[in-house]
């Protein structure tokens, strides 16, 4: 209980508050422009919190994420298209909706179930994290090294439509981690004599380049026939548009939905991307209408939302009580973490619980705060909508460039950023997927630490990685997943 | 370019840097006498870069069928996206030496140019909009943020 009154304490300020507040609108802008995203929203804003108070900072990134996830609802519901993969199933039901000239009510449906989902997505977070946390404690090198490569295995397997590609992408990340000195003993690797390698490849440039520059390059080939989106008019009548009859139909909707936003948010690498499709199938295989799904019915709406929604909490959970993100938004978070010197994991609890608890506190306020935006200010976010692509992607890459040269106050990694930018956009042309490239980076150092200091208590014994059981369950895990995978690609073939 | 062709080019380009890596990897002397060495671990990266990319050239190769949509791209799009790595290039380049604040001007007007539409060219607009964005962003990383932003050698 000290520690929620801690977290509530260091919240409740109105530095932390304001950028919160802060943080929900971008987020909220960021989500609901296609082809911007909350990882992009965080990527971006994470130079500001260089000088900010961790929790300042950490609350700022957290407001980010909410408003990004729920923004995607917006352009789904009022343009057909989805602003983040969030979204997706949203149009399903949304679109027709507003096409009936009920767009109001859609968007009503849509922020109401958003944030249920992404309150009992919190709830699994504050229950789940601590306890998880005590047991990990338990956890050694063995077992770090084993999570670490199941998750990026996972990830590999569900980026994308190729196992191949995705594991070459982890690949690929696992050694541009491996760049200058070595972990253990020091030694110098690919630096190719400049000493601006020695230190390696900071992280924010390369999170920026991969997730930003190469969306710009990837925009700007559209942009010049870009044409301004077609907004129908609409009002929100009454309750978010529900009638109390309505709300309680969809309640059994809404822990579906939740559960399997949660479900697929506590894995690495699914994100709410997928989420948001199997609830929304769930929810019409369970119907006893499934005919009606699609012509614009709340029940669709509510499951795709209820469920990304759901995910931001359950995704917190590997990132806080393990220090592992399970996707790109969860691993820029991390960056904002180890920016200010934090190191997420399951001494977390113990050296800086006040911290954990602000960032539930902070969550939870998040999450009001993009209720009230989305219902009182919906119409400020739709005229923003109409901004052209031409000014908001050249200022992203005016952001990038100051984001990357402020980390460290040179010009390498702003040369980081463009070198990784249009590696990232060659990357999108062949259809490498991104998320396993970054898990990589982020993990790779773990990995290669955990796996060798624990062969230096073995003297280069790999057996003991099979003989304690939670190593040996999720190594095995990892393994069967490939098998799994590789199984499920021949038999499609055939 | 087919998509199958795409997968070949793109697999063996990384089958041959992988054998680069590996060779290179292979040549870094081993320090500590417990456990493994700093070569090992990149030896298995590079290997298993080296082992999928052969395997998605040597699928694209045997199927003929890639991995990928084919989706076409106007030829005013490529032009658009090639014009914009070049301006981001220069962009960086030019930093260094015009400083922050000059060189964004610069880059957001070109950049502008570039990314409109037909209908939708105003030049001197652009260069106004340009104008304030930078100084928006200067002003509030500068004082807002005290964040340090790039100099050169003009300003």
């Amino acid at each position: 209980m000290d520690l929620w009154i801690a977290g509530i304490s260091q919240i409740f300020t109105l530095s932390s508050l304001v950028v919160i507040v802060i943080g929900v609108a971008v987020g909220i802008v960021f989500g609901a422009i296609p082809g911007m995203s909350a990882t992009m929203a965080v990527a971006l804003c994470l130079p500001l919190t260089f000088s900010m108070e961790p929790v300042t900072g950490i609350a700022l990134l957290v407001g980010l994420f909410v408003g990004g996830i729920s923004g995607g609802l917006i352009t789904a519901v009022l343009i057909n298209i989805p602003g983040t993969p969030s979204s997706i199933a949203t149009t399903f039901d949304g679109h027709p909706m507003a096409k009936r000239g009920e767009a109001g009510k859609a968007l009503g449906i849509g922020i109401l179930f958003s944030f249920l989902g992404s309150i009992l997505g919190c709830l699994v977070l504050f229950f789940m994290a601590p306890t998880l946390a005590r047991f990990a404690l338990q956890f050694g090198t063995f077992e770090y090294f084993s999570i670490s490569v199941f998750a990026l295995t996972l990830v590999a397997g569900l980026s994308g439509k190729n196992l191949a590609k995705g594991l070459v992408s982890a690949f690929i990340g696992l050694l541009v981690a491996m760049i200058g000195l070595a972990p253990i003993d020091g030694y110098k690797r690919f630096t190719f004599g400049m000493s601006e390698f020695d230190g390696g490849l900071a992280l924010l440039p390369v999170l920026l380049g991969l997730f930003a520059v190469s969306e710009v390059l990837k925009e700007s080939e559209t942009s010049f026939h870009s044409k301004r989106a077609d907004i129908p008019a609409f009002n929100m009548p009454g309750f978010f548009g529900l009638t109390w009859n309505e709300f309680k139909g969809q309640i059994i909707n809404l822990f579906r939905s939740s559960a399997i936003g949660v479900g697929v948010g506590l894995l690495p690498g699914i994100g709410a991307g997928t989420s948001n499709m199997i609830a929304y199938l769930a929810a019409k295989n369970s119907s006893k209408t499934p005919e009606k799904f699609g012509t614009g019915i709340p029940d669709g709406i509510v499951a795709s939302e209820a469920s990304n929604n759901a995910g931001i909490g359950a995704a917190m959970v590997p990132l806080i009580v393990l220090g592992i993100p399970g996707d790109s938004v969860t691993a820029m978070l991390l960056g904002g973490f180890l920016i200010h010197g934090i190191q997420p994991g399951p001494m977390l609890f113990q050296t800086n619980g006040n911290l954990v608890y602000a960032i539930f506190v902070a969550l939870l306020v998040a999450n009001v705060i993009m209720l009230c935006f989305e219902y009182f200010g919906v119409r400020v976010f739709v005229k923003i909508l109409s901004v052209p692509k031409h000014y908001l992607l050249s200022v992203v890459m005016v952001m990038c460039v100051v984001g990357s040269y402020a980390l460290n106050n040179r010009m390498f990694d702003v040369y980081t950023l463009v070198a990784f930018g249009v590696f990232g956009y060659v990357m999108l042309k062949f259809e490498f997927p991104f998320p396993p490239l970054i898990l990589g980076f982020i993990l790779g150092p773990m990995i290669e630490q955990n796996m060798r200091s624990s062969l230096m208590t073995t003297r280069g014994s790999f057996l003991p990685f099979l003989e304690r059981p939670f190593s040996a369950i999720f190594l095995v895990m990892a393994v069967l997943y490939v098998l799994w995978i590789m199984f499920k690609s021949v038999r499609k073939r055939r | 370019m087919a998509a199958y062709i795409k997968d070949i080019v793109s697999g063996l380009f990384l089958v041959l840097i992988a054998g680069i890596g590996f060779w290179e990897a292979s040549n870094i002397k081993p320090r500590f006498p417990m456990g493994v060495d700093s070569g090992f671990f990149p030896q298995i990266a590079f290997g298993m870069l080296g082992l999928f990319a052969f395997f998605i050239a040597a699928r694209a190769l045997y199927s003929k069928t890639g991995t990928q949509d084919d989706v076409p791209i106007l030829p005013a799009g490529k032009k658009a996206a090639a014009l914009t790595i070049l301006a981001i290039v220069a962009y960086c380049l030019v930093i260094p030496v015009a400083g922050f604040a000059i060189a964004t001007f610069f880059f957001l007007t070109a950049q502008m140019l570039i990314l409109a539409p037909k209908g939708s060219m105003k030049p001197l607009w652009f260069m106004g909009i340009s104008g304030v964005i930078t100084m928006i962003v200067y002003a509030a990383f500068t004082y807002g943020f005290n964040l340090v932003l790039p100099t050169g050698t003009v300003w």
